[in-house]
């Protein structure tokens, strides 16, 4: 199955939510955004820290 | 000469780059800094990660994403949801959390009942009143301010597929 590949927020808005992408992301912030969801879902190694509550 | 020269170019332009997949921890360690990659993503977090995405490539500088809003909490009362930037308190620029927790105890000390937030939402700014102390919120710097230290440690000891199957979207 060929996936779609995904760019921008309009494109995002276009796809359909049961279907599968590739979300085009710089190489500089992959490891970031990485861990940031994995933060936020608690997953692996990264569930240690929280996000901030203000 | 000119010619054939531009029909190289034009043949080279036209061939899409090979971009590098992510769909595991392993996938995304030690690749390069530069460049764009393809994060296999499932449908129903999409439309979040590519908000993320642009939401940090436009707020480098200042700006704190709210990740999650407490359902009874000042922020709340206020109307601030979950996705707007807040861009400054009381007339502070916040380029940090420590910034916004620093202003916030701060004006919960204070004799003021109330502080002011700049916040945007999609393309609008907007200013809202919330009432002094705690917001009853979760933030994140944008992607290029957040911390490189706890990033290294994650990512180097987390493994598995980046979307476990047991991820359901926030």
């Amino acid at each position: 199955m060929t996936l779609k590949t995904v760019r921008s927020v309009a494109e995002a808005d276009g796809q359909d939510a049961r279907e599968p992408a590739l979300v085009e992301a710089p190489g500089e912030l992959i490891g970031r955004l990485l861990v940031l969801l994995a933060t936020v879902r608690g997953q692996g190694n990264a569930r240690r820290r929280k996000l901030a509550k203000v | 000469m000119t010619y054939s020269l531009r029909i190289l170019l034009a043949d080279k332009w036209e061939t899409p780059m090979p971009q590098e997949v992510i769909r595991t921890w392993a996938d995304a360690r030690g690749r390069d800094s530069c460049g764009v990659v393809l994060l296999e993503t499932p449908g129903e977090w999409v439309r979040g990660i590519v908000g993320l995405l642009a939401l940090s490539k436009e707020f480098k500088d200042i700006g704190l994403i709210v990740t999650n809003v407490g359902p009874n909490g000042a922020a709340a009362r206020a109307g601030i949801a979950r996705g707007d930037v807040l861009l400054r308190y009381d007339g502070v620029d916040l380029d940090t959390v420590a910034r916004l927790c620093e202003l916030t105890e701060r004006a919960a000390l204070s004799r003021d009942s109330c502080g002011q937030i700049d916040a945007i939402r999609g393309d609008r700014e907007r200013q809202v009143k919330v009432a002094a102390g705690r917001l009853g919120v979760t933030v994140s710097a944008p992607l290029h301010r957040l911390k490189l230290h706890w990033l290294l440690e994650a990512t180097l000891k987390t493994r598995g597929p980046v979307f476990a199957a047991k991820w359901r979207p926030i």
